[in-house]
């Protein structure tokens, strides 16, 4: 566990304080307070509907909150856009994988990277020693870092056609291109093969001994439990509980949370009858 | 003989036109990925303006306009191309702001024909549904000639003005400009995500396209001598961007094929069709039309790319990473020192 290499008393790399977030009548994110500190991995779990994503998008920026502070960083970044947060080193990944499709992987690593010389019209047309000079530089770390993730061969086809789980690996190496200083990982797991998860789990865990802080969200306990400390449990768009994952094991308010049971029984008069039997199979899932 | 020569500098002229006109859609709708479906409002703005500029001052016994400066040439293109950026400016706070896809392009629609009624029934501003005449041709005097040499004087302008529009284009293409541009295209949250400000890269390539709209305009109401509302509208604004679906989107020699295959083969081969029993030339413009639309339906259902796709991007360095060879031939640079930077690195660049 990482706990041991990261200084306690670091002040936090992102501080969210009391942030609300509503859609119409539907309260998704309520009163959400959280930190996060530097060359940890901080775990974001709780049931589906708990408001996690929106938290995130919350701290990325990609949504206004209705109320709350995020600093980041030393800086207040609560009115920011995404793309200015995202050039302070604040960087996510989606939960559905996004990557531009028409564009070859090697192209989608050069977006990943933040470098944007050549970007402006007068740059792009009269600047072109030094914008390719920082593209070679970009170019050979792209290489680099889709070698480390088994990506090198898929470099010069469109993305479009890679599988799911490459589309994972690529979503993450692109970030990494960003070198960001907290990276935000919606759930990076979802929808790939057991082996190919424990093999994303591995490349995080790596990143995290490298130094890399994160914030992750993840179902899978076990994975969580190997990665991720402190752990922030969320239900109802508010934080329950922190804590190493140990502790929040013992803590029965958050088991029973976490297997949302008592929710989904509140939540549909219809289920409350059949709700708990039908569920046993899938407990586990 | 002459005739025919004048004909055929016609269609250069047209084609030439179209090109710019193409390479500035196939950069805000190819690249950029703004649906914008209303490019003939900058078109026609561009035209009116550099017509009022060369113009001069109204007579409203004959025509009544704005400006009419008379400004000599080729000032009023230069002004036209602008002043179609800066009406990209003002609609693109309409257009680019929360618009996306199929409801970009109505609104486009919507704004255009609004502009066009307005332009129709205000005839102070660029004299109403009657339109401008009399727009003096560049250097006319100047250059002096007889109408065949001219003519081919006018299309080598306009010849200029596409291969600079291309030369353009190509650079902004290969640049890390137009990588961005497409990233835009394809995911706007990921480009926002990793850094880029969308809203300004869209708006800038709005306006840059907006300028070649304009200053196409320029060159066609120079050469024609005449505008109307009427002239420049839907079906015209139909034609570039047939034109850049069937040779290539995204592609700047498919944006030019598309002006030869479109507008110079489909819209004026047509006129040669010989008007025999029921076929009168009214028919053959309606087939003309119905080609057209039977074409771009074909290539949207059976070949959505156009004759010429989207090349794909191939870095020479990377690829000859992979292909195991020496990365930077000539130079003494290891992988390493390239990642992480050295004087080396400047020395050796500078030195090529």
């Amino acid at each position: 566990m990482s706990s041991d290499l990261v200084d306690l008393s670091a002040a936090p790399l992102i501080q969210a304080a009391g942030l609300s977030k509503s859609f119409g009548g539907i309260h998704a994110v309520q009163n959400c307070s959280l930190e996060a500190y530097p060359g940890r991995i901080t775990g974001l779990i709780g049931p589906n509907g708990a408001g996690k994503s929106t938290l995130l998008a919350l701290l990325a920026g990609a949504l206004r909150p209705d109320s709350g502070k995020v600093l980041f960083d030393g800086h207040d970044v609560t009115r920011m856009h995404d793309w200015q947060r995202a050039r302070l080193g604040l960087v996510r990944t989606f939960q559905v994988s996004r990557p531009l499709g028409h564009m070859t992987v090697l192209e989608n690593m050069l977006i990943g990277a933040m470098d944007m010389s050549g970007e402006t019209y007068v740059k792009a047309l009269l600047n072109r020693k030094q914008w390719k000079e920082n593209e070679e530089r970009d170019l050979i770390r792209a290489v680099e870092l889709l070698e480390r993730f088994n990506l090198l061969p898929l470099t010069n086809d469109y993305a479009e056609i890679l599988s799911g789980g490459q589309m994972r690996l690529l979503e993450l190496a692109r970030a990494l291109m960003a070198k960001p200083k907290l990276l935000l990982l919606d759930e990076p797991f979802a929808g790939v093969n057991p082996t190919l998860a424990q093999e994303l789990a591995d490349h995080v865990e790596q990143l995290n001994r490298e130094g890399q802080s994160m914030i992750l969200i993840e179902h899978e306990l076990n994975l969580v439990g190997r990665l991720c400390d402190p752990v922030i449990v969320m239900t109802n768009g508010s934080v329950l509980a922190s804590g190493s994952i140990d502790e929040l094991g013992k803590n029965a308010e958050v088991v029973d949370a976490y297997l949302g049971r008592t929710e989904r029984v509140d939540a549909s008069p219809l289920a409350a009858t059949s709700a708990p039997e039908m569920e046993a199979p899938h407990g586990n899932a | 003989m002459n005739h025919y020569l004048y004909y055929i500098l016609t269609l250069g002229l047209y084609f030439f036109v179209y090109c710019l006109l193409g390479l500035g859609y196939n950069l805000q709708y190819g690249l950029a990925g703004i649906h914008n479906v209303a490019n003939y409002i900058f078109v026609a703005f561009g035209a009116y303006i550099t017509a009022v500029t060369s113009l001069g001052p109204s007579n409203s016994l004959v025509q009544s306009y704005i400006l009419g400066t008379n400004i000599a040439w080729p000032l009023p293109l230069l002004v036209g191309a602008a002043s179609g950026a800066f009406m990209s400016l003002l609609l693109g706070f309409i257009f680019l702001w929360k618009l996306k896809y199929q409801y970009q392009a109505i609104v486009t629609l919507v704004i255009a024909q609004v502009a066009l009624l307005l332009i129709g029934n205000s005839t102070g501003l660029f004299n109403g549904f009657n339109g401008l005449a009399g727009v003096p041709q560049p250097l006319e005097s100047v250059v002096n000639l007889a109408p065949v040499p001219y003519e081919a004087f006018f299309v080598g302008i306009s010849a200029i003005c596409a291969l600079l529009g291309f030369a353009f284009m190509r650079r902004v293409v290969r640049s890390p400009l137009g990588r961005v541009l497409r990233s835009i295209r394809e995911d706007e949250s990921v480009a926002s995500g990793f850094g880029r400000n969308v809203f300004r890269q869209q708006m800038l390539a709005f306006m840059v396209a907006g300028a070649m709209a304009g200053l196409g305009g320029g060159l066609l109401v120079e050469y024609l001598g005449s505008w109307t509302p009427g002239g420049w509208s839907t079906a015209e604004g139909f034609v570039v961007i047939a034109a850049l679906i069937i040779g290539g989107t995204a592609n700047n020699v498919g944006a030019a094929l598309g002006a030869f295959i479109v507008p110079v083969l489909i819209y004026e081969l047509t006129a040669f069709i010989p008007s025999f029993g029921p076929i009168n030339s009214q028919t053959i413009d309606a087939f003309r039309w119905i080609a057209m639309g039977l074409m771009v339906l074909l290539f949207l259902w059976f070949r959505p790319q156009g004759v010429l796709p989207e090349p794909r991007r191939h870095f020479r360095l990377v690829d000859r990473i992979l292909s195991g060879q020496d990365p930077m031939p000539g130079k003494e640079l290891s992988l390493s020192e390239a990642v992480h930077g050295s004087d080396v690195v400047s020395d050796a660049k500078d030195a090529t």
